[in-house]
């Protein structure tokens, strides 16, 4: 899982020899440290990772191989959040599914990704307009499903995302659809009317995923807005978007461990095809070099 | 598990808080190097307040004055044209929008929206279209028009998308074909939640077209946005407003007090 270690972390393996002493650990830590929240990973993880690989490259005699393996391990215990993988279809139809996160994360163009993903595998989708906030963001994903040829449900002119919302399973039921992604406005974990407004369309949309969609550019504070949604609401996976920036994982590192709620997919672009099923693999070639 | 508020905090809890802000490790590091075993917050606050230069891009008076809205997808771009339109509004002015983000789905709808809202003109066209005419469209238009104030959308790209960079720098260039010295701001929009990658994305859009001020969207939250210290100080980048909502209202001038304030009231009294 490991095999490329370069660049951030080689400078950390540098620092210490194949056999060495308890000031050249400590160094090579400081120079982990620094690479892990570089990365933007959570400060709580990086220290607990610290300690961690201190502890194991200790109890196996101080040299780079130890400090090599204790890191691997370590990493990858906290990369693996228990829960299901990829996506996951109810055992009765539709499989609805509510998408949340807060503004600009990319919640409306993942809905697009991720019903156009299902319907490449044959499913009959339909996206549900529940973002009654934004200035057009209804006619976005209107325009989304129209250019992915599926179907799409909206309200014009209605206030209340829980009456779209239980007017679109009314319909998804009739016409036997299988799957139904609705797609809410952004707001910050911090807002209480907004919050209250969303626990009450997830009380009406009784979904069988609550997918919170993360921006992968975010520093320090995905940790704190995710748990908070996954206190508030209950999230059951998380969808990671503009992979394709910069971000070297510390995101993914951060959330996986600090909230316990797996990665189901990555966004890699603006366009439809651009998402990826989750692989840990993935975000840790992406840490530790390239 | 609300942390007690202290008056004094060790060099191992500035870290923690400077990192918890999204501060470029590199600068805790110096900050923290810098402190005595005991530090209040005066003298934090001033050893913070010091990466501030005294930043202001004034407008000059021209007319029309024309300001290039960019930054990344999802940052705030849009919105902050509406903000900054009603604050110009409000001082009496003119204003009209140039719908050049001719990508994204519903962008120009978007936009159009806001348009009517604040009740100002709007140039657009159809998704898909060229932008720089779209930009170029809208300056002449308020050539005509004899209208105050020039703001221009462009579609959200990330600074490691090299292709778009060209893109970007076709309607700078376009800009001051439709008039001399256009786009005389170019205003790069920072998303407050992001991290390092907020200082990457600054030294690469000013890289890429030479950036005039920084507006910074969503510290209405509870991100606070440290990535900044490293953008005035290094980059020298004047930081111009804060946005702290939704609402055309919710844009404010950057206030480096106010600003460093709302980091140290974390953990200090
Ligand atoms: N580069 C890149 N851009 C993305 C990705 N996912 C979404 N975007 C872009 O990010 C911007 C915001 O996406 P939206 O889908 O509108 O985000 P949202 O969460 O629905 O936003 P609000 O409804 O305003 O809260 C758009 O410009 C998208 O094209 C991605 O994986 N990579
Ligand atoms: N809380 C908060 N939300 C904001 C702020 N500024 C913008 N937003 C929200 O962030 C989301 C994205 O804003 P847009 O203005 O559409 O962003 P953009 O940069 O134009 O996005 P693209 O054109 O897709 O790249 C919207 O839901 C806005 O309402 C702010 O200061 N605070
Ligand atoms: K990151
Ligand atoms: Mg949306
Ligand atoms: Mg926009």
């Amino acid at each position: 899982m490991f095999e490329t270690l370069s660049n951030s972390f080689s400078s950390a393996l540098k620092k210490i020899r194949f056999k060495d002493d308890e000031k050249a650990l400590k160094k090579a830590l400081a120079e982990l440290k620094k690479s892990l929240l570089k990365a933007d990973v959570h400060h709580k993880v990086v220290k607990e990772l610290l300690q961690r690989v201190e502890l194991d490259t200790k109890a196996a005699g101080i040299g780079r191989d130890s400090f090599l393996k204790a890191l691997q391990k370590n990493l990858t215990q906290i990369l693996t959040a228990p829960g299901k993988q990829g996506f996951v279809y109810a055992s009765k139809p539709p499989t609805v599914v509510l998408m949340t996160g807060l503004q600009g994360s990319g919640k409306t163009t993942t809905t697009g990704k991720l019903a156009n993903y299902l319907k490449l595998r044959g499913k009959k989708v339909l996206v549900v307009a529940a973002d009654l906030q934004r200035l057009a963001a209804v006619e976005q994903l209107r325009q989304i499903a129209q250019q992915i040829d599926v179907d799409f449900f909206g309200e014009e002119d209605e206030k209340d995302p829980v009456k779209v919302v239980n007017d679109a399973l009314k319909l998804a039921r009739e016409k036997l659809y299988d799957v139904v992604l609705i797609d809410t406005a952004g707001r910050l974990a911090i807002d209480e009317a907004l919050m209250e407004e969303l626990k009450r369309v997830k009380e009406a949309a009784n979904p069988d995923e609550v997918f919170y969609v993360a921006d992968s550019l975010t520093g320090q504070d995905a940790v704190r807005s995710a748990a908070k949604f996954n206190e508030d609401i209950g999230i059951t996976g998380v969808i990671l978007t503009k992979y394709d920036g910069d971000s070297k994982g510390g995101v993914a590192i951060s959330l996986a461990h600090q909230i316990g709620v797996p990665l189901r997919f990555i966004g890699t672009g603006e366009k439809m095809p651009d998402l990826e099923v989750f692989i840990p693999e993935r975000i840790t070639n992406r840490l530790m070099g390239a | 598990n609300v942390p007690k508020k202290k008056k004094y905090a060790s060099p191992e809890e500035i870290e923690e808080l400077l990192i918890e802000a999204d501060v470029e490790y590199d600068l805790v590091e110096k900050i923290v190097a810098s402190l005595p075993a005991k530090v209040n917050r005066v003298a934090l606050k001033n050893e913070l307040l010091f990466l501030f230069k005294p930043a202001n891009a004034p407008q000059a008076d021209i007319k029309p004055f024309v300001e290039l809205i960019i930054g990344v997808n999802g940052a705030g771009k849009t919105t902050t044209i509406a903000k900054l339109a009603y604050r110009y509004k409000q001082e009496g002015k003119s204003v009209i929008l140039g719908a050049a983000d001719t990508f994204r789905a519903a962008a120009i709808e978007q936009l159009t929206r806001w348009a009517q809202k604040l009740d100002v003109p709007i140039v657009a066209t159809k998704q898909g279209h060229d932008p720089s005419a779209v930009a170029y469209d809208t300056i002449a238009k308020a050539k005509a028009k004899n209208i105050d104030n020039v703001l221009i959308d462009t579609a959200g790209r990330l600074h490691t998308q090299t292709n778009l960079a060209e893109e970007l720098k076709k309607i700078v260039r376009v800009c001051g074909k439709a008039m001399e010295g256009a786009p005389h701001r170019k205003l790069l929009i920072l998303d407050g939640t992001q991290g390092t990658s907020a200082i990457n994305q600054a030294k690469t859009f000013h890289e890429m077209v030479g950036v005039d001020g920084v507006i910074v969207t969503k510290l209405d939250g509870t991100a606070k946005g440290g990535a900044l210290l490293s953008i005035s100080h290094e980059l020298q980048l004047p930081i111009l407003f804060v946005g702290t909502g939704e609402k055309m209202e919710d844009l404010a001038p950057f206030d480096p007090n106010e600003y460093v304030d709302a980091i140290l009231d974390a953990i200090f009294e």
